[in-house]
């Protein structure tokens, strides 16, 4: 393949997959801290926002896939929509705030490593190797972020007592399955040995990471903001991702032992089905695509 | 004295939580509803938050794990 139609390949696999997690939504290209910074200043100011309904005595009732949330001095105002107006794209039917976005090449870790002894050092060496150490609310580990990695951002605003951690990693699991179902891709969600950030709530498709999440569990009076964050490889090498992870948290002081293998990344898994004759909703690398029906 | 204490909850009680980190150090002035430390469990981050403003007294070091309910600082 040239390099420019693997180019090509890229964007346009990356925008069937954000079209399949949100019809028209918009794909943020961001530029390093600010884009991670927006994750939380979106959950922020959901919140914010969400206080404010209360304080001026509207109501507040907010749906949410099947599960409905009444607030104090519930009347009758519909957060959902407020939210799709507010921020958009959004999750559509599911009620919640969703963000698809892409980052420059760099690694982000929780914003705890910033207290390592070997924070700084290591965070210079991966920044002069080309990898640029950001820091971000959520939990975890290292994880890489670059263009042909799709993050998906979920945003709820819950009651206290009626969300865990469990429930909100599989509200985002559930959306990002059907999502690369409608790709012909199936997915599960589980832990694979070898991977970098390894969690039970990774998107697994052909026992190999597709994807990493992790959550922020933000408490504001009797209510609970929550993000949950998956990081999907669409395209590129993955193996060059965890050499990028292992060399850092090598330089952290840490003992990383990954397996390249446990990655996979979309763009391999179509090559594999449409190589297999299997239905990938459509797709197909352009090269292999009929006259005319791109 | 305003205790600070882990929720409950929010995860299994069978998965290890921890500390991950103090925003503030023993002994520092806080406000009520301030980040003071972030607890790790199962790949998230949950904010601990100040219940009252004061000065804060760590009782559970960082990355010592913790369990729900347990009282990890006070404030006064």
């Amino acid at each position: 393949m040239t390099a420019a139609k693997a180019a090509q390949v890229a964007p346009d696999l990356l925008t069937r997959l954000a079209a399949a997690l949100a019809p028209g939504a918009i794909v943020e290209a961001g530029a390093g801290q600010a884009a991670v910074d927006a994750d939380a200043l979106t959950l922020a100011a959901l919140l914010a926002r969400r206080g404010t309904a209360d304080r001026t005595g509207g109501g507040l009732r907010d749906r949410i896939g099947d599960d409905t949330e009444e607030c104090e001095g519930a009347g009758a105002f519909a957060c959902g929509a407020f939210e799709r107006r507010a921020f958009e794209p959004d999750a559509g039917a599911a009620g919640a705030t969703l963000r698809l976005w892409t980052n420059r090449c760099c690694l982000v870790v929780p914003r705890s490593f910033a207290q390592r002894e070997r924070f700084a050092a290591a965070a210079a060496a991966s920044d002069a190797a080309g990898w640029p150490v950001f820091l971000r609310a959520s939990g975890g580990s290292a994880v890489v972020h670059r263009p042909g990695i799709l993050n998906i951002s979920l945003f709820a605003v819950r009651r206290a007592g009626t969300i865990d951690i469990a429930e909100a990693y599989r509200m985002l699991g559930a959306r990002i399955v059907a999502a690369l179902d409608v790709l012909g891709v199936p997915a599960t969600l589980g832990a694979v040995p070898g991977s970098y950030c390894d969690g039970r709530f990774n998107i697994v498709a052909g026992g190999r990471k597709l994807a990493g999440t992790a959550c922020l569990l933000r408490p504001v009076g009797a209510r609970i903001g929550m993000l949950a964050h998956a990081m999907l490889a669409v395209t590129g090498d993955v193996a060059a991702d965890v050499v990028a992870v292992a060399r850092f948290e090598a330089a952290m002081g840490l003992a990383p032992a990954y397996d390249a293998c446990a990655h996979v990344a979309l763009a391999e898994l179509i090559d594999a089905r449409v190589g297999a004759g299997a239905d990938t909703g459509g797709w197909q690398r352009p090269e292999a695509a009929p006259s005319g029906r791109r | 004295m305003t205790e600070v204490t882990v929720p409950t909850g929010l995860w299994d009680t069978g998965d290890e939580a921890a500390i991950s980190a103090w925003l503030y150090a023993d002994g520092d002035a806080v406000a009520a509803g301030a980040v003071i430390a972030e607890i790790m469990v199962e790949k998230s981050s949950f904010e601990l938050v100040a219940p009252a403003s004061g000065t804060l007294a760590i009782l559970v070091a960082a990355e010592i794990p913790v369990v729900q309910g347990q009282t990890v600082a006070r404030i006064a």
